[in-house]
């Protein structure tokens, strides 16, 4: 029995806990970390589960299709990314399970190659964004902030979906004598907000109405690749024309350490890169860590995007959702990964491990250095000194500046078919990133069931144009044209918070 | 080298004769010295022990390593770890020796009777406990006595007060503080850990302790069973262990602070029961409130030391996300599971990612059961769960 | 919410587990016999009172019963050598559970009913629905703002 300090990667927050293996390293489980500050010991049930995470399917080392030596798929990598225009290049890497490490190390790799169009998810935000407030998409709080703050806004946000740990400090600053203020679609089943501001789904833009609301509060929100920019703005309006704090949080671990490293490279947007590749401009993609078809909404299109590349490298651990990749390279499970990331809070974790194998098959790709060369320099850009890392400390700590942002604008919602109308909303969770299909139901209101004609045990069908999903259903405490997801479905979200959809009963 | 009489007394003083070991141990180190020689003479094939990280953490260790022993020994008052799943998982086909506070040796007793451990393969070597507490809220007290949390490097906890040592920059500063007086303000020991009244281990094979005792380096030793019997003559004959026996004296005043400690218990429990002068709809109302906040994550009944069941159990079958219940499945099917056989450890609670009072539930459910049941779980391994039994047999206070 | 209901004169539910051998035969006889069994009552048959997992009376609340009977053959009558004693075994538990639960007592009972007791079985229902009526409807019941 081995028993492995480690990190969760299932969200920004990155819970301790313990891996204990059997000698055999067969049998795996976690133990609780008692002693973690980010989570005190507990864990949300994908941490619980995390261990069965790591029994998935290894990735296996293959150049089209055939499987071969590892050094074998590395030299092809590398003969065939020379090969390429820089321009048709793109690198991506969600950065769930990477380290500072790796990405500074992934960074070097793409400017080698001359590439600028590396995304790390959320480059579609820069636009947005003034370079004043970038610290707020940056760097999220720490804890101690939520559990001591008077008025918190739950801005969509359902923590016990969204990021079941800051559930706990909310309520802890509610026993502090916090007031809790929701602003959502729809009312929070657990009735954690003392007040709700319920939005109708047409008519966002008079949350501006309640302006005065928002004066001294933490509004916690959440920032997702499919957050939509003008909600963003939105946050960022609310924020900078009342006196209050924004705390973004964000479903990938290190997209703190990702967002900070990558400063100052060239980067694209993950949905451009996937446009261009369906134009044919882009023609070879490098994924790190990163299964695109799992990970996004409506994963089968991106699937069948990728497949007209002519070069698809991936370097991952475990099979992803895709088969027509021309090289793939395995790297090691991130809790066996030495390196370390930065957390939503801005603390700088170790992950535990002692192997350093992603980054290797990086740096033979590339210049080839060695861990402590790539450490280091993640420290010094990370701003971090000499010291030594304590998971105690706020590592990376945030200042808050004054900045402007012009009164934004939703857009109405446009589309939308004949039929029942519906609004499609979902709700993400840690599951929801890491190719993992949580739920199989979405939640409508009892009056949506009758007037669907539903019975106990029917699925409904939602539709959005072609793209279909049937699926169970729960009633819910929801507004009566609200369809509320955490399961991930094949229906790509439009441009708008939420998608207009067409929902029956399945025959 | 001292005998061991032909008829055992109960009660000893015994130390290990090793001075590292003897050193290093919280009381003299016997439950090392212990483990060691069972080892040696090959009475078990495993020992699991508390490795110590820092004063704040330890971890488990399943080990057939005497250095790994030695290395373990110590009391880590901030490691509220159960070692119970440890037992079942990883040794249960395996002879092992274990130190057992007595939640642990209860949850150990609890999974022999469900037939996931055998007894006769498990050496339970008794820990009195008076508490442990959660290693953040000892930062919290370091920081309370003026220490920097980072930098204490010992703890102990003796005479009813709190000692920490803190080393910053080579300067040694010693804090302490009454229990009692901690509490009051609101710091202290796990909620659990306040209200438990099991503080000798008289279920395991040995209990051991430094109540009673007259020397910090000598524990007080309570032989309980046969299996206990053999361990400490192998012990003592093996040269491991030297032994006195225990003073008139000090077996009074072992018995006197485990009465007293009982009482605080008691009171404590009374105290923290925040459902005591509810009504029946309050109550109601309390129950639904606390446990809609559940997010289903399941680490409880991992956890819960008692709980024989693998992944597909009957709380988690019925459970179906699609039920909009005032209260799930999962938890009333684990409450009423649990009624007669919870021990008020505790560990669910410490678990629970959203802070739902659990040990407080769980203990309101099973208490008045087991009053009337007149039924103490873990406490004999051929007294079945009465859940299990086809007639019950009443308490003589119920009836 | 509970008054509102009240208000919209409300039924109670009253689900009964009924053994095959003894006690479904006893509801059956008395509708049989149209002895007056109010129309609160749903029963739902199993093969032996020992069937009844008290997780199946828990659902039985969790689905809006106001209350739910445990019945079967009497002690010393049932068809698998003593699995009613194991059902009284779980009715205790049961009643100490609801009553910690903050139900009140009336929403659970237990009774032994042999085939020939149609009228005991009759009588049994409309005592409780009486009963169920004055304490009101459970509060586990849902009901879903339309
Ligand atoms: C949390 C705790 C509270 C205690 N409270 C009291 C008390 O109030 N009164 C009293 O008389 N005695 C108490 N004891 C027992 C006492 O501290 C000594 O452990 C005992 O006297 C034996 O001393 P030793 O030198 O022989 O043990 P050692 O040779 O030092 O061996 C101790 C063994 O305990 C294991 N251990 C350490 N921490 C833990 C833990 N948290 N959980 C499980 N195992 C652990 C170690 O791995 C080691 O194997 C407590 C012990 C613990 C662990
Ligand atoms: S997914 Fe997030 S909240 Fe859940 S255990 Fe992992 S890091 Fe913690
Ligand atoms: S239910 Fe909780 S308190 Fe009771 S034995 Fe299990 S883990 Fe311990
Ligand atoms: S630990 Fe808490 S949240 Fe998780 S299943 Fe148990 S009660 Fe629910
Ligand atoms: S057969 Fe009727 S109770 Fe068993």
């Amino acid at each position: 029995m081995k028993t492995n300090s480690s990190i969760c990667h299932g969200c920004s927050i990155g819970c301790g806990l313990y891996l204990v293996e059997s000698e055999e390293g067969e049998k795996r489980k976690v133990l609780h970390r008692t002693t973690s500050p980010m989570n005190e010991g507990k864990l949300c049930r994908f941490g619980t589960d995390l261990h069965t995470y790591y029994e998935r399917e290894t990735m296996i080392n293959s150049v089209d299709g055939k499987e071969v030596k590892q050094d074998e798929a590395i030299k092809a990598a590398k003969e065939s990314l020379k090969g390429m225009k820089p321009e048709e290049l793109a690198f991506i890497a969600l950065p769930g399970t990477i380290t500072n490490e790796e990405i500074v190390s992934f960074l070097s790799l793409a400017a080698e190659f001359g590439c600028e169009n590396v995304s790390f998810g959320f480059e579609r935000f820069f636009g947005v964004v003034p370079e004043e407030a970038a610290y707020i998409i940056e760097k999220g709080l720490p804890f101690s902030e939520v559990d001591g703050a008077s008025k918190i806004i739950l801005f969509f946000l359902d923590p016990f979906v969204h990021y079941p740990l800051l559930a706990r400090r909310i309520l802890k600053a509610k026993k502090n004598g916090a007031k809790v203020i929701e602003v959502s679609f729809a009312k929070n089943e657990r009735g954690i907000a003392d007040e709700t501001v319920l939005v109708v789904p047409t008519e966002v833009e008079r949350i501006k109405e309640k302006k005065e609301l928002f004066e001294d509060s933490l509004i916690i929100g959440e920032l997702t690749p499919y957050t939509n920019p003008q909600l963003l703005s939105f946050m960022l309006w609310l924020n900078a024309s009342t006196a209050s704090r924004l705390f973004l949080l964000k479903p990938f671990l290190n997209s703190t350490g990702a967002f900070l490293l990558g400063k100052d490279s060239g980067r694209k947007d993950l949905f451009e890169i996937l446009e261009g590749v369906e134009k044919g401009e882009i023609k070879a993609l490098y994924l790190l860590e990163t299964d695109l078809a799992g990970a996004m909404l409506g994963g089968e299109g991106v699937a069948e995007t990728t497949s007209k590349l002519d070069l698809l490298i991936e370097q991952n651990a475990f099979r992803t959702h895709f088969d027509t990749a021309g090289i793939t390279i395995c790297s090691e499970p991130f809790f066996m990964k030495k390196g370390t990331v930065v957390n939503v809070e801005g603390r700088v974790l170790e992950i535990g491990g002692e192997s350093e194998k992603g980054l290797q098959i990086m740096e033979s790709i590339g210049k080839g250095r060695k861990y402590e060369e790539v450490h280091e320099e993640a420290k010094k850009r990370l701003g971090l000194g000499d010291s030594e890392i304590n998971e105690f400390e706020i590592a990376v700590k945030r200042e808050e500046r004054k900045f402007e942002v012009a009164e934004p604008k939703i857009e109405k919602e446009e589309g939308g078919g004949a039929g029942e109308e519906y609004f499609l909303w979902y709700k993400t969770n840690p599951f929801f990133w890491n190719g993992i299909r949580a739920k199989n139901f979405v939640e409508i209101s009892p009056v949506a069931m009758k007037e669907l004609g539903l019975f106990r045990g029917d699925e409904v069908e939602i539709a959005q144009g072609e793209q279909k999903e049937r699926i169970g259903f729960k009633i819910s405490d929801l507004p009566q044209n609200l369809v509320l997801s955490e399961a991930k479905l094949a229906i790509k979200p439009l441009q708008g918070l939420l998608t207009r959809v067409e929902t029956r009963r399945a025959e | 080298m001292e005998e061991v009489k032909a008829k055992m007394s109960r009660y000893y003083l015994a130390w290990a004769k090793d001075d590292a070991i003897r050193k290093k141990g919280a009381n003299g180190g016997f439950v090392t010295a212990t483990l060691v020689s069972a080892l040696e003479a090959d009475f078990i094939d495993v020992a699991l022990v508390v490795k110590k990280k820092s004063v704040y953490e330890g971890i488990p260790v399943l080990t057939n390593d005497p250095e790994e022993i030695k290395e373990s020994s110590g009391s880590l008052h901030c490691v509220p770890l159960n070692l119970t799943k440890y037992v079942v998982e990883y040794a249960a086909k395996k002879r092992i020796g274990l130190p057992t506070k007595p939640c642990d040796a209860r949850g150990i007793i609890e999974q022999a009777k469900r037939r996931q451990a055998s007894l006769e393969n498990v050496y339970m070597i008794g820990l009195n406990c008076g508490a442990t507490l959660h290693p953040l809220r000892m930062r919290e007290i370091a920081a309370y006595y003026g220490l920097d949390p980072d930098s204490v490097v010992r703890e102990e906890i003796k005479e009813g007060k709190i000692f920490l040592v803190s080393d910053e920059e080579g300067k040694e500063k010693e804090k302490w503080m009454k229990i009692d007086e901690l509490e009051e303000k609101g710091y202290g020991r796990r909620d659990a850990c306040k209200s438990c009244v099991t503080k000798i281990p008289t279920m395991a094979d040995l209990a051991c302790g430094n109540w009673g005792s007259n020397d910090e380096k000598k524990t007080f030793v309570d032989v309980l069973t046969d299996k206990g019997e053999t361990l400490f003559k192998n012990a003592v004959d093996s040269g491991y262990v030297a032994i006195e026996e225990a003073p008139g004296k000090g077996i009074e005043t072992r018995q006197r602070i485990d009465a007293g400690m009982q009482k605080r218990a008691a009171s404590w429990k009374e105290k923290m029961d925040a459902l005591k002068a509810l009504s029946r709809s309050e109550r109601f109302e309390f129950y639904v409130d606390a446990l809609k906040n559940c997010i289903h994550c399941g680490a409880c009944k991992e956890v819960c030391p008692v709980c024989a069941c693998e992944e597909d159990a009957k709380c988690t079958g019925l459970y179906d996300e699609r039920d909009s219940y005032a209260i799930s499945m999962y938890n009333l099917v684990r409450i009423f599971h649990l009624m007669d056989s919870c021990i008020h450890c505790g560990q669910c609670e410490d678990v629970c990612p959203v802070d739902i009072p659990l040990t407080l539930i769980q203990r309101r459910f099973s208490e008045r059961m087991q009053r009337h049941l007149g039924y103490t779980p873990g406490m004999d391994v051929t007294k079945k769960p009465p859940l299990y039994e086809t007639e019950l047999r009443w308490s003589a206070e119920a009836e | 919410m509970r008054k509102r209901l009240a208000e919209e004169e409300w039924e109670p539910k009253i689900l009964a587990f009924c053994c095959n051998w003894c006690s479904y035969a006893g509801a059956d006889a008395a509708g049989l016999e149209r002895r007056q069994v109010p129309p609160t009552i749903r029963v739902i048959r199993v093969m032996c009172s020992g069937r009844i997992d008290p997780a199946f009376v828990l659902m039985g609340l969790l689905e809006g019963a106001d209350a739910v009977l445990v019945t079967g053959c009497h002690i010393g009558d049932c068809h698998y050598v003593n699995a009613n004693y194991k059902t009284r075994n779980r009715y205790e538990f049961l009643k100490e559970f609801v009553d910690e639960l903050g139900l009140e007592p009336e929403r659970l009972w237990l009774s032994w009913i042999s085939a020939s007791e149609g009228s005991l079985f009759a009588e049994m229902v409309r005592d409780v629905t009486e009963k169920i009526k004055k304490i009101g409807p459970s509060p586990l019941r849902r009901e879903w703002k339309k």
